[in-house]
C-alpha cells in the first residue's frame, strides 16, 4: 500500500505542531514553512498525476478494510481541489510574510494556518461522512482563531456571527449523520451509497439529504445561509480571506457534489429545482450586495456570494458538461478571487483601510498593482482570453445544451451587474485621484503572489484545453459512482 | 500564413513591448519619437494586408487554425476574404493616419505611453475581430475591443465625463458581448460548429430552425450595442470624452464597425427572411433618423459628427438588412466612403479644438480664413457625407436610395424610400450645418484662443483621407474590382460586380437626390427655429431619450435595489439570521420528508423504559435550557448553558458510558471558557425591548426547531433500513485489536484518525484562547500607556 495518500494531511499537520515547537526561532520557522509549503505543493501534484494516471486511489487508514475503518478517498474531484487548494495556500503563505509584520503574530498565524491546510485537506481526502465532520470541525476551529488572533472589534464580531453559524451547522451536520447512520448502520460513504440506493424513496433519506445540503450550502454560503460571509471574508486577515473566498467556500460545494453524486444519486432529480432556484437568488443577490458596497474587501466577499451561485448552478444541472463547468468554474474563481483580495489586502497596507473611497489614482502610484488588478477585474468579467471567460462559457453552454433557459437568463443578467461593479471599482481604486497620496508603496513581497496568481489566471485562459479535459474527466468520474464504491470496497 | 500572424499579432507584440519598457519610456522625454516609432506597426500590418490582395480574386478563402480549445471546438483561426481584407485595410491604414496625426495631437504631457499602449492593442484586437473565422476566436478579439475602448474613452480619467462615458460604453457593449455569447452557443447547437466558413454554407439550416430566431436576436444584440443601434446608441457620443484621434479612429471607422461587420460576415447565412429585414433594416432605418434628427441639434462639433456617425451606421445596418445583393454592395462600398470622410472631419475637429480651444459653434465660426486647409478638407468631407456629387458619398448615397426601391417584405409601397429620403435630410442639414456654421457664419461668442491653422503634420493625415474621397467618387473603378467586389462577394455570397459612377443617366435615385437637396436646403434654412423646438421637446419629455433609462434607471436605480436587497438579506442582526437559517432549514427539511409521504411511529419511545434519576436529570436539563433563554446576565447564560451539556453528560453516566462522558465534560469545560472570553471581547449587551411581532416570532421558529428535530430523531431512532456494520465491532475487537472495551478500541483503532484530529480540533481551540489573552494583555498594556503620555 502506497503512503501517498495519507501526505497531504500528514505533512501540514506535522508542520503545524514543528512550527509551535518552533516559537521562538522564527529564522527556523522561515525554513520549515518554505519546505512544508513546497512539498505539499509536490505532493499534491503527483497525487493528481496518479490519479489520472491510475485511476481512483484509496488508502485504509490502520489497515482495517473498508466499511469498518475510515478510509482515505482520492478521486479526480479531490486531487483538483487539493492542487487548487495548495496553489492559492502557497500564494497566501508567501503573502503573509509580507502582511504580517510582527513575528509575535506570524509565530500564532502559520501553525493555524498549517491546521486549517490540514482541514481542508482531510475534507477533500476522507471517504467517511463521519471524518468529513472532523475535518470541517478542524477547518472551522482555525478559522475562529485566525479571526480571533487579530482581533479588533470588527473581527471579534464577525467571529462571534461564524461561531453561531459553525455551532449551528455542526448541530445540524451531527443530526444528519446521526441520522443517516441509525437509517444504515455505516458512515462509510461508498457503503452509504450501496445502503440507500435500494431506499432512496423513503421519506427519512429525503430529509437527511435536505440536512445535508443545508450544513453545506451554509458553509459554501447559499442564499439564504450566507450571512457570514460577507463579515467574515472581509474582516479576516487578508491571507485568511484569500484562502476563505478562494477555496473554502469551495470545500460547501465539494461536499454538495460529493454528497448528492455518491450517497443521493437518485435524489438529483428531486432536488435539482430546489438547487437551481437556490443558486439563480444566490447570484442575483450576491452580485446585488456587491453593487451597494463602497468597501473593496466587501464588495468581493459579496461577489464570492454571487459566484457560489454560479457554481451551484453548474452543479445543479446533474449533467458532465454541468458538473465540467461548475469544477472549471471553481478552479478559475478560486484563483482570481485570491489574487484580488491579496490586492484589496496591499491597498489596506497603504493606507490602513479598503474603503474605496480613500484611495485612487492606483495607475500612477503603481502601475503593476493596476496590471494586476486589471487582469483579476478582466478575469472575474470573464473578459477573454483570461480563465474567467472560460468559466462563464461552459456553464452558460452547459446551461443552454440541458435547456435551462430561466436560470441561463438569471446568470447572463447577472454578469452584467458582475462587470459593472468590478469596473466601477478598477476606476475608484485606479483611476479616480486620491485625496492624500499615500506614503506607502505596495511592496514586492507583496506584490509578487498577486501576480503570480494573475499570470495564473490569464496561463489558464491560454491553456485551457488541458484543464478543461481535466474537469470533464472529474465530471465522468462523478456521474459514474460505482468506480469510487469499486475502488473503496473492493469488487463487491 | 505568416502573413495572418503577424498582421494580427505584431500590433499585441506591439504593446506588449511598451508595456514592458514602460518603466523606461516615462522617465525619459521621448518628444514625438514614440509617435513616430509606433506608427511603423500600422504600416507593416497595412502592407501586409495589401500584399494579400491579388490572392482575393483566385481561389476560394484561405483560412488558418491555432487549436485553442478543442473540446469546445474553439480556436483562433483566420480567414482572408474580400471583406475581411477590406477591414484589415480601413483598420490598418487609419490607423496609420491616426497615429500620424496623433504625434502632433497629442502635447508634451500627455501620457503617450499609455495611450500607444491601449491603442495598439486596440488594433491588434479590431483586425483579430475581422479576420477571425472562428466565432470565439472572434469574441475574445471583441471584448478585447471593448476594454480598450474603455481604457481610450476613460484616458483622461480625472476628468469624471470620461469616466461616465468609459463605463457607459462598457456596460452597453458588455450587455451585448454577454447576449451574443448566448447567441454563439444558440448558434452552435444548430450548427454543431463555431466555424464561420462552415456556418455560412449551412444557411438554410440555419433559417429553418426552431432556434433561428434566438440566436439572431441575441447575436444582432451584439452587433446593435457595438455599432451604435437605437436605443443603445446613447454610449457613442459619451465615448467623445476620448482624445479625438481616438474618436476618429475607434469611433468613426472602426470599432463602432464591428458590428456592422459581424452582420455582413454572416448574412450569407441569416438573410433573405421577413424577420432579418424587419430587424436588421428596421433597426437600421431608424437608427439613421434617430441620428440625423439628434445631429442637427448638437452645437459641439465633435458630438455632431458623432450622432452623424450613428446615423451613417443606422444607414449601412439598413442596406445589410434589406438583404438584396445590390443592397450588400452598396453597403460595401458606402463602408469605405463612410470611414474615409468620417476620419477626416473628425480630424478637422481635432484641429479646431486645437486651434481655437474649443469646438462649441457657440464660440467657433468664420474659420475659413484663419484655417484655409482645414476649411477645404471639411468642405470635400461635409459634401460626401451630404451625399453630393462629385464625391463618394455621392455614388453610395445613390446606391442607399437605388436599394430602398427593391426592399423585400416591404410592408407598405414607397414607405422606405420615403423614409430614406427624410432621414438624409437631415444628413443633408446637419453635414451643411459642420461646414457653414464652422466655416462661414459668425460665431455669436468669441473662443478662447485666436484661431490658428495645424502644422503639415497635423494636416497630412486629414488631407490623405479626402484626396481619397475625392478618389472615391472620382475614380471609383480604382478601388472597386480589386477590393470592393471580392468584399460585395463575402457579403452577398454571389459574384459581384460593381459598376461605380457618378453619373447612371436620368433615374429614381437621381430624382430623391435632387429631392433631397431642395428640401434639405429647406431644413437647413430653418434649422435655429427647430433647433429651438427640439429644445423644447427634450425638456419637456426627458423620459423619452434612451439615456433616461440609462441615467435615471440604472445608475440612480440600481443603487436603492441593491440597498434594499441588503435590507432585506443582510440586516446585520445575527438573531435575524439564525431566524432565517432555522426556519428555512426545517421548513424544507420538513417539505423533503413530507413530500415522500412521512408518517410519525413512536414505536420505540413507548417501549423505552425510563429510570427516576434519567427523568430528574432530563427535568434538570429542561430548565438549565430554559434559563439560558431568560438570564439578562451574559455570564449567567453561558453557565446555565454549560449546564446543560454538563447534565447531558451526566445523562451518559447513567446509560453507562463513562468514557463518553468525561469527554463531554472536558469539551464543555473548554467551550464555555472559550465563549466567556469571547464575550469578553463583544461590546456589552444592551437591552431591547423585542416587540410582540419579535416575540412571536421568536417563539415560533423555536417550537419550529424543536418539534422538526424531536420528530426526525424519533422517526430515524425507529426506521432501521438496513442493519448495521455495529457487530463487526464487536466481534473482532477482541481478537484483531487486542482490547475488551469495544468503545475504546472504535475510538484509539477502528477510528482512531477521528479521535487525532478531534484531539487537533482541541489544540486548535486552546492556541486560539492562547492568542485571544495575549491580545488583550497588550490591548491592556496600551491602555495604561495613554495616560502616562
Amino acid at each position: 500500500m502506497s503512503h501517498l495518500l495519507i501526505l497531504p494531511v500528514l505533512i501540514p499537520l506535522g508542520t503545524a505542531i514543528l512550527l509551535l515547537i518552533l516559537r521562538f526561532l522564527p529564522m527556523a520557522r522561515r525554513i520549515v514553512i518554505a519546505f512544508a509549503g513546497v512539498s505539499i505543493l509536490g505532493v499534491n501534484i503527483s497525487v493528481l498525476s496518479k490519479i489520472y494516471k491510475e485511476g481512483i486511489q484509496t488508502y485504509q487508514l490502520g489497515g482495517w478494510p473498508a466499511p469498518y475503518g475510515i478510509v482515505l478517498v482520492g478521486d479526480l474531484l479531490s486531487g483538483i481541489m487539493m492542487m487548487l487548494g495548495s496553489i492559492i495556500a502557497v500564494c497566501a503563505l508567501f503573502y503573509s510574510f509580507g502582511y504580517l509584520k510582527e513575528d509575535g503574530q506570524q509565530a500564532i498565524f502559520h501553525p493555524l494556518f498549517f491546521f486549517l491546510w490540514t482541514g481542508t485537506n482531510g475534507t477533500f481526502l476522507t471517504g467517511d461522512i463521519f471524518n468529513l465532520f472532523v475535518m470541517f470541525e478542524i477547518m472551522l476551529m482555525s478559522i475562529y482563531s485566525l479571526l480571533a488572533m487579530l482581533g479588533d472589534k470588527k473581527q471579534i464580531e464577525s467571529g462571534l456571527k461564524l461561531i453561531s453559524m459553525g455551532l449551528l451547522s455542526s448541530a445540524i451536520f451531527l443530526a444528519a449523520v446521526g441520522g443517516i447512520y441509525a437509517l444504515t448502520g455505516t458512515l462509510n460513504m461508498a457503503d452509504l451509497a450501496v445502503k440507500i440506493k435500494p431506499h432512496a424513496g423513503h421519506p427519512l433519506v429525503g430529509a437527511v439529504a435536505m440536512l445535508f445540503l443545508g450544513v453545506f450550502g451554509l458553509k459554501a454560503a447559499m442564499m439564504p445561509m450566507h450571512f457570514w460571509l460577507p463579515d467574515v471574508h472581509s474582516s479576516a486577515p487578508t491571507p485568511i480571506s484569500a484562502m476563505l473566498s478562494g477555496i473554502l467556500i469551495k470545500v460547501g460545494v465539494y461536499a454538495i457534489i460529493r454528497v448528492f453524486c455518491l450517497i443521493f444519486v437518485d435524489l438529483q432529480g428531486a432536488f435539482q429545482p430546489f438547487i437551481l432556484t437556490l443558486a439563480c437568488i444566490t447570484m442575483f443577490m450576491g452580485a446585488m450586495g456587491a453593487v451597494a458596497q463602497t468597501d473593496l474587501k466587501r464588495l468581493l466577499a459579496y461577489s464570492s456570494v454571487s459566484q457560489i451561485g454560479y457554481i451551484l448552478m453548474g452543479v445543479g444541472f446533474f449533467s458532465v458538461a454541468g458538473m465540467g463547468a461548475a469544477l472549471f468554474y471553481m478552479i478559475s474563481h478560486g484563483i482570481i478571487k485570491a489574487s484580488l483580495f491579496m490586492a484589496a489586502g496591499i491597498l489596506k497596507k497603504m493606507k490602513g483601510t479598503t474603503e474605496m473611497s480613500e484611495h485612487g489614482n492606483m495607475i500612477n502610484i503603481s502601475p503593476v498593482f493596476t496590471l494586476f488588478f486589471l487582469i483579476g477585474v478582466a478575469g472575474l468579467g470573464g473578459i477573454p482570453p483570461s480563465s474567467g471567460f472560460f468559466m462563464k462559457f461552459q456553464l452558460i453552454k452547459a446551461g443552454l445544451d440541458g435547456a435551462f433557459y430561466l436560470p441561463v437568463f438569471v446568470a447572463l443578467v447577472v454578469s452584467l451587474f458582475t462587470l459593472f461593479y468590478l469596473a466601477q471599482s478598477w476606476q475608484k481604486v485606479c483611476l479616480m485621484p486620491q485625496k492624500e497620496e499615500p506614503t506607502i508603496r505596495p511592496s514586492f513581497k507583496l506584490l509578487l503572489p498577486v501576480g503570480v496568481l494573475a499570470l495564473l489566471c490569464l496561463v489558464l485562459g491560454f491553456a485551457a484545453d488541458p484543464i478543461i479535459t481535466l474537469t470533464t474527466a472529474a465530471s465522468q468520474q462523478l456521474f459514474s459512482p460505482e468506480l469510487y464504491i469499486k475502488a473503496v470496497m473492493g469488487s463487491m | 500564413m505568416t502573413s495572418i500572424l503577424t498582421i494580427v499579432f505584431f500590433p499585441f507584440v506591439a504593446s506588449l513591448l511598451i508595456l514592458a519598457l514602460s518603466p523606461v519610456l516615462n522617465k525619459v522625454n521621448m518628444g514625438k519619437k514614440l509617435g513616430t516609432v509606433v506608427a511603423f506597426v500600422p504600416f507593416i500590418c497595412l502592407s501586409f494586408i495589401l500584399s494579400l490582395l491579388p490572392q482575393l480574386k483566385t481561389g476560394p478563402p484561405a483560412t488558418f487554425h491555432i487549436p485553442w480549445v478543442k473540446s469546445y471546438g474553439i480556436e483562433l483561426s483566420f480567414l482572408v476574404d474580400g471583406l475581411s481584407v477590406l477591414f484589415g485595410i480601413l483598420i490598418s491604414g487609419i490607423g496609420l493616419l491616426v497615429v500620424i496625426y496623433s504625434i502632433w495631437y497629442l502635447s508634451e504631457k500627455e501620457d503617450k505611453v499609455k495611450f500607444y499602449l491601449y491603442l495598439m492593442m486596440f488594433m491588434g484586437a479590431m483586425l483579430g475581430v475581422v479576420f477571425s473565422n472562428n466565432l470565439f476566436g472572434m469574441f475574445t478579439f471583441w471584448e478585447l475591443t471593448s476594454i480598450s475602448s474603455f481604457l481610450l474613452i476613460g484616458f483622461w480619467y480625472h476628468k469624471e465625463e470620461s469616466r461616465y462615458g468609459a463605463m457607459k460604453a462598457l456596460v452597453i457593449t458588455g450587455l451585448g458581448g454577454i447576449a451574443m455569447l448566448a447567441g454563439f452557443i444558440v448558434l452552435y447547437q444548430i450548427t454543431d460548429t463555431f466555424d464561420v466558413t462552415k456556418i455560412l454554407t449551412m444557411g438554410d439550416v440555419i433559417k429553418s430552425s426552431h432556434l433561428y430566431v434566438p440566436a439572431l436576436i441575441l447575436i444582432f444584440l451584439g452587433c446593435a450595442t457595438k455599432s451604435a443601434q437605437f436605443p443603445f446608441h446613447i454610449w457613442l457620443p459619451n465615448a467623445m470624452e476620448a482624445p479625438t484621434p481616438v474618436s476618429a479612429y475607434l469611433h468613426s471607422a472602426t470599432m463602432v464597425k464591428a458590428g456592422i461587420f459581424l452582420v455582413a460576415r454572416l448574412s450569407p447565412a441569416f438573410s433573405g427572411t421577413a424577420f432579418w429585414t424587419g430587424l436588421v433594416g428596421g433597426i437600421g432605418l431608424i437608427t439613421m433618423l434617430v441620428g440625423g434628427v439628434m445631429a442637427i441639434k448638437q452645437t459641439d462639433l465633435k458630438a455632431l459628427l458623432a450622432y452623424s456617425t450613428i446615423s451613417q451606421l443606422g444607414m449601412i445596418m439598413a442596406m445589410l438588412g434589406f438583404g438584396t445583393q445590390y443592397s450588400g454592395e452598396a453597403a460595401i462600398v458606402h463602408i469605405m466612403n463612410h470611414a474615409a470622410f468620417k476620419a477626416a472631419l473628425f480630424m478637422i475637429v481635432g484641429i479646431i479644438d486645437h486651434g481655437c480651444g474649443t469646438r462649441d459653434l457657440t464660440y467657433v465660426g468664420n474659420l475659413r480664413k484663419e484655417m484655409p486647409h482645414s476649411f477645404k478638407i471639411a468642405f470635400i468631407g461635409c459634401l460626401s457625407m451630404a451625399g453630393l456629387p462629385i464625391f463618394g458619398g455621392f455614388i453610395s448615397k445613390e446606391m442607399f436610395y437605388e436599394s430602398t426601391l427593391h426592399v423585400p417584405f416591404a410592408p407598405i409601397p414607397y414607405l422606405i424610400p420615403t423614409v430614406a429620403v427624410f432621414a438624409s435630410l437631415f444628413t443633408f442639414a446637419y453635414s451643411f450645418k459642420f461646414l457653414i456654421w464652422g466655416f462661414f457664419y459668425k460665431a455669436p461668442e468669441h473662443p478662447p484662443h485666436h484661431p490658428h491653422e495645424a502644422p503639415v503634420l497635423g494636416l497630412f493625415s486629414p488631407v490623405f483621407l479626402a484626396l481619397m474621397v475625392v478618389l472615391l467618387g472620382l475614380a471609383p473603378s480604382l478601388f472597386s474590382h480589386s477590393l470592393l467586389e471580392p468584399a460585395a462577394m463575402a457579403v452577398t455570397g454571389k459574384t459581384a460586380e460593381l459598376h461605380l459612377a457618378l453619373w447612371h443617366g436620368v433615374n429614381t435615385p437621381l430624382v430623391m437626390s435632387f429631392f433631397t437637396v431642395i428640401l434639405g436646403v429647406v431644413l437647413f434654412m430653418r434649422l435655429k427655429k427647430i433647433n429651438l423646438f427640439q429644445e423644447g421637446i427634450s425638456n419637456a419629455v426627458p423620459w423619452l431619450s434612451p439615456n433616461f433609462v440609462y441615467n435615471k434607471g440604472f445608475l440612480e436605480g440600481v443603487p436603492p435595489l441593491t440597498q434594499r436587497c441588503l435590507w432585506w438579506f443582510q440586516s446585520g442582526y445575527l438573531r435575524h439570521y439564525l431566524m432565517a437559517i432555522f426556519s428555512f432549514l426545517m421548513i424544507s427539511t420538513l417539505y423533503f420528508s413530507l413530500s415522500k409521504g412521512w408518517v410519525l411511529r413512536l414505536d420505540t419511545l413507548l417501549k423505552t423504559e425510563v429510570t427516576l434519576a434519567q427523568v430528574a436529570t432530563l427535568v434538570l436539563l429542561a430548565c438549565a435550557a430554559l434559563a439560558t433563554i431568560l438570564f439578562k446576565n451574559r455570564i449567567s447564560a453561558i453557565l446555565s448553558l454549560g449546564m446543560t451539556g454538563f447534565l447531558v453528560a451526566f445523562l451518559y453516566v447513567l446509560m453507562g458510558a463513562p468514557d463518553l462522558a468525561l469527554t463531554q465534560y472536558l469539551v464543555e469545560a473548554v467551550s464555555v471558557i472559550l465563549i466567556l472570553l469571547v464575550f469578553y471581547f463583544v461590546p456589552p449587551y444592551f437591552e431591547e425591548k423585542p416587540t410582540k411581532n419579535t416575540k412571536a416570532m421568536n417563539i415560533a421558529v423555536s417550537v419550529l426547531v424543536g418539534v422538526v428535530m424531536t420528530f426526525y430523531m424519533l422517526m430515524v431512532m425507529d426506521s432501521h433500513l438496513v442493519s448495521s456494520i455495529a457487530s463487526y465491532y464487536l466481534e473482532t475487537s477482541e481478537k484483531l485489536a487486542g482490547g475488551r472495551n469495544v468503545v475504546n478500541v472504535v475510538i484509539v483503532d477502528y477510528r482512531g484518525f477521528d479521535t487525532m484530529f478531534e484531539i487537533c480540533v482541541f489544540s486548535i481551540a486552546i492556541l486560539g484562547i492562547y492568542a485571544m489573552l495575549r491580545l488583550k494583555k497588550k490591548a491592556k498594556a496600551v491602555q495604561e500607556e495613554v495616560p502616562v503620555k
